[in-house]
């Protein structure tokens, strides 16, 4: 059976013993099935570093499974924060409905981690601790986002940091506590990296797709943004005023070949992929530093 | 300051290709900084720089 059949196992096997309400039942799975069709980075990450330290393959699956489900809760909560994604079938139903699915998913999380320790309290209790940390640095960054409170380079990069940066370093170092039993200063140094590059890419790609998930067409604020809107001249005045409300989407789409090659051009992009390359040689420099088969630096790589 | 110089850089080609060629040294920015701007800068000249409007256009 392949990786992802056995992860799939795992999280159905969770939701099947603690999900009795038929309803509730119904909507995780949907919920959870939606999530399987994307990448799945964040359990990949866990069940790697799970691996990676010596841990077995069902502790991996269940690291995996802790990683997804936890991943999948913030992913549901954040999306109905933001009200920007009709598209997800948490956005199809009453928000209490998302909302309670989203809180026993969290729940859910936990005894995921509880069934990877296998008897291990220790090690239990350690990676419940690292994931919880991750939520508890990322809630300060969504607020931030939430707000819209940060104003500068320095200010957009720590919201990042505390955001995607926190998440990533802490399935990595949960599935890795579940192996060892301990806290990893270098897994924690260039899994806090890789989120951050992979955010910057992120919102980079944003910019770069012309389709209705464009961040611009949402009014988000990413890094990448924050160079256009600063950027003098015409095409960015009017970026400015949509961003104002003073211009509607309609406006700005009659202008849509100028403004996607000026967005394309300005040196937005640039700007965002050199900042994800600083955190790449950071990365880099960790690995370096550790004592571990090159088999798995690559496979660390292949996040970057 | 990366801001300020990845701008400056977009308004003068001379001046990117002397920091292509590593002939001139940018003030105001790190080392890190400087690799991690001529790795992006030399990536970027050697791909084609494609723009897909195909869903762009039919929004």
């Amino acid at each position: 059976m392949d990786r992802i059949t056995e992860l799939s196992g795992k999280i159905e096997e969770l939701v099947e013993s603690y999900f009795h309400e038929p309803e509730l039942r119904r909507l995780a799975k949907e919920f959870i099935a939606y999530k399987a069709t994307e990448s799945g980075v964040f359990g990949k990450l866990a069940s790697l570093h799970c691996e990676m330290f010596g841990g077995s393959a069902r502790q991996a699956e269940y690291a995996a499974a802790a990683a997804e489900t936890m991943i999948l809760a913030l992913d549901i909560y954040d999306d109905l924060q933001d009200l920007d994604n009709d598209a997800v079938p948490w956005s199809q139903v009453p928000a209490a409905l998302s909302l309670n699915v989203a809180i026993a998913l969290q729940a859910l999380s936990i005894e995921a981690v509880c069934r990877g320790a296998e008897g291990d309290d220790g090690r239990a209790m350690l990676a419940m601790r690292l994931l919880n940390h991750g939520i508890l640095k990322a809630v300060n960054g969504q607020h931030t986002d939430l707000r819209n409170e940060w104003a500068t380079e320095e200010e957009c990069l720590q919201m990042i940091a505390d955001k995607s940066g926190a998440l990533v370093a802490a399935v990595c170092l949960a599935g890795t506590a579940l192996a060892t039993g301990k806290y990893n200063e270098s897994v924690a140094a260039y899994g806090q990296a890789l989120g951050v590059a992979a955010q910057l890419r992120n919102d980079i790609a944003g910019v770069e797709r012309w389709d209705k998930r464009n961040d611009l067409l949402y009014r988000k604020r990413t890094l990448p943004l924050f160079y256009v809107l600063e950027e003098p001249g015409e095409k960015a005045d009017m970026l400015r005023a949509y961003y104002d409300g003073a211009l509607s989407r309609d406006d700005v789409l009659l202008h849509k070949q100028e403004l996607m090659e000026f967005v394309q051009e300005c040196g937005c992009i640039e700007y965002a992929q050199v900042h994800a390359r600083i955190k790449e040689y950071e990365i880099e420099k960790v690995l370096a530093q550790m004592e571990l088969e090159e088999h798995w630096k690559e496979q660390i790589r292949q996040y970057m | 300051m990366i801001k300020k110089m990845v701008a400056q850089l977009k308004q003068s080609p001379e001046l990117l290709n002397l920091v292509l060629q590593n002939r001139v040294s940018l003030v105001g920015i790190s080392a890190v900084e400087q690799r991690a701007l001529v790795d992006v800068l030399k990536s970027e000249t050697l791909s084609e720089k494609k723009v897909s409007n195909n869903y762009w256009l039919s929004y």
